[in-house]
């Protein structure tokens, strides 16, 4: 089945990516909709800003085909891509004022010189800048700076934005207060936006969608809750969020009961009611705020026995480290509203969850 | 503990003061030994008497009028001008192009390349001269125009692809991505964005070929054969046989358009300190 027009807006197929022989991008697949908001989320070295510039036109890929709207753009300049894009260092031009900034994708649209002004003001407005038009960047802050490039990019109503760690030079409060603003922004204009960025925080409260890349691949897509409850991998549990990793070899089977014999050779029963033979190498994965401690009573679900390594209060959660043999630590998070005694290091206690949030990868 | 801290402190200051002093006393010695005897020329060029003499005496512009009208004085004044802004458009586009595909190309041996083409400041300019004059005399360029603008353009664009290379290299290059992804076509990228953020860089290349050219005497010694003369050969050979006050005329010009020149720079330079300043600080962001 082929997918309507607006789920496939801008497409990515098969694209491959060589510099000699390292391998940047390989055989990437993507669509992206009309109007969602897109992340590349992916360590520095993962490909993403490269996807990026092959959109923009900067990089042409060794393989495979960028699409827009249905239209192959490969072969089209960057200049006739139409296509808006705030880089990570904003690259205002230093010698123009923020109008002349401004103004630049109109004026080379041969835009009529009539209707420049307001445009300018319009889009001003929208990112909270009127009045600062005869400024230079310069004279803006970091912030402000961002916003001009945000309104540069938008002005000539592309159809697609790019942002390229737009966010990445902000302080980390400046940063968090532009990320709502930019949401803001992009659900008022109803634009598609492509986000590279490598926080993992900032891709979960942006996105509509998240592509998780490693290694020039991408992982996994899925909207932000979806990556989190869901992961498809060991990767993408380890960059989004906090997650604990129960490797081993199934050594035994009864029922429901698995018995898993971990790497470092201690043995440990689990609940596992899905597929699973006996000989097969598995890895679970189960969240830290998933966990709890079980110190009295028999838990509902057969878990890991441990020991209590560390207790670090962090206000709002306590964080435990428990040793469940002598290489293996597992990460629990409970949430500090006093309806039980916190565990106190060297306790013997059980580590239990609810069986579906257990993940086998 | 304070002591200490105060020792330090007035060491610091006299730290300071040493360096301050040094500079004085070299700015002293530029002022004494070059500044003065230049401006010597200036009250020494309205003297009434028929040769230099200081302090002048009574006053007069009738040697400015000479230089101003005497053949001998207009003609290798407005050849010498010629030279310079032809040497310096020359050595401009050549020097930029050059340093374009140094910086920006990726051409195997670059970086011998770039040895290789700034090699002519190291080399001595008589011998310049000399070697020059050899292949010239092959070729008949003895005299010509075109020779004399080719042989300062040798000794020009070696400084300007050093000037406009380093610009480039502090160029920060997602200016041109932006201004691609805008809509601006590779031409207009580089007139509307590239030349203008290294505007300063181009204009110090500029001047220091306009004035190099202009007051270049060893070379065009060699290559003016016995038509015509440039400036600095008329002012040469006018000190070597008498000493007339129109060569203390033509000084004062000089001087004068170099001041004129050198504030006019200023005041453009202040125009792009923009620029100067935000370059280094893009530089860092795209670490």
């Amino acid at each position: 089945m082929h997918p309507s027009p607006a789920e496939n807006f801008l497409e990515l197929k098969n694209l491959d990516k060589n510099y000699g022989e390292v391998r940047a991008v390989r055989d990437t697949s993507l669509h992206i909709r009309d109007g969602e908001f897109l992340t590349l989320l992916g360590p520095s070295g993962s490909g993403k800003t490269t996807i990026l510039m092959m959109i923009a036109g900067f990089e042409y890929p060794t393989h495979g085909e960028v699409v827009l709207q249905g239209k192959p753009i490969n072969l089209i300049p960057p200049e006739k891509r139409d296509i808006g894009m705030v880089f990570q260092n904003y690259a205002l031009f230093p010698h123009m004022t923020i109008f002349e900034n401004i103004a630049f994708p109109l004026k080379m649209r041969h835009t009529q010189k009539s209707e420049i002004p307001e445009k300018v003001t319009k889009v001003l407005e929208l990112v909270q800048l009127g009045g600062y038009e005869k400024r230079y960047p310069k004279q803006l802050s970091g912030g402000q700076q961002q916003r001009i490039a945000l309104a540069r990019a938008v002005v000539f109503n592309p159809p697609v934005l790019l942002m390229d760690e737009p966010l990445g030079a902000l302080d980390k409060k400046l940063r968090e207060h532009m990320q709502l603003e930019l949401k803001r922004i992009q659900s008022q204009l109803k634009r598609t936006v492509v986000y590279v960025t490598h926080d993992q925080e900032e891709a979960l409260v942006m996105s509509d969608r998240i592509a998780v890349m490693d290694e020039g691949q991408i992982q996994q897509v899925g909207s932000p809750d979806e990556l989190y409850e869901r992961p498809a991998n060991k990767f993408v549990a380890g960059f989004i969020g906090e997650s604990n990793f129960i490797e081993g070899r199934v050594v035994d089977r009864k029922d429901e009961i698995v018995t898993i014999q971990l790497k470092e050779g201690s043995k440990h029963q689990i609940r596992w009611p899905g597929e699973l033979k006996k000989g097969e190498e598995v890895c679970f994965s189960i969240r830290p705020e998933k966990a709890f401690i079980v110190t009295r009573g028999r838990p509902s679900d057969i878990a890991l026995d441990g020991v209590v390594q560390e207790v670090i209060y962090v206000g709002e959660t306590t964080r435990y480290k428990i040793a469940i043999d002598t290489e293996n630590i597992i990460n629990v998070r409970e949430m500090n509203v006093g309806a039980h005694g916190r565990a106190k290091q060297g306790d013997k206690i059980k580590i239990s969850w609810n069986i579906e949030h257990l993940r086998k990868l | 503990m304070s002591k200490r801290e105060n020792s330090s402190h007035t060491k610091k200051r006299f730290d300071i003061g040493y360096g301050k002093i040094l500079l004085g006393v070299f700015a002293g010695m530029v002022f004494v030994f070059l500044v003065i005897p230049s401006f010597l020329a200036v009250p020494m060029s309205v003297t009434e008497t028929r040769f230099l003499v200081f302090p002048p005496q009574g006053f007069t512009f009738h040697w400015f009028d000479r230089f101003a009208t005497d053949e001998l004085w207009r003609e290798p004044a407005l050849f010498s001008l010629k030279l310079a802004i032809l040497t310096t458009l020359v050595s401009l586009i050549l020097g930029f192009m050059t340093s374009l595909a140094l910086v920006r190309g990726s051409l195997p041996g670059r970086k011998i390349l770039n040895v290789f083409l700034i090699s002519p400041i190291m080399v001595p300019v008589i011998i310049i001269a000399f070697a020059v004059y050899g292949v010239y005399a092959k070729l008949h360029l003895i005299g010509s125009t075109v020779g004399l603008v080719v042989a300062h353009s040798i000794l020009c664009t070696p400084f300007v692809i050093l000037v406009i290379s380093a610009n480039l290299y502090r160029f920060d290059i997602s200016m041109e991505m932006a201004a691609r992804n805008l809509g601006a076509t590779p031409i207009k990228t580089f007139l509307f964005i590239t030349i203008p953020i290294i505007k300063p860089g181009i204009i110090a290349a500029a001047v220091f070929c306009f004035i190099t050219s202009l007051d270049e005497l060893v070379i065009a010694m060699f290559l003016i054969g016995t038509r015509r003369t440039t400036l600095p050969i008329k002012i040469f050979s006018q000190l070597q046989f008498r000493i007339d006050p129109v060569v203390a005329a033509a000084s004062t010009i000089f001087i004068a358009a170099a001041f004129v020149i050198v504030i006019s720079l200023l005041f453009m330079a202040r125009g792009t300190k923009e620029t100067v300043i935000k370059e280094p600080e893009n530089a860092s962001f795209t670490r």
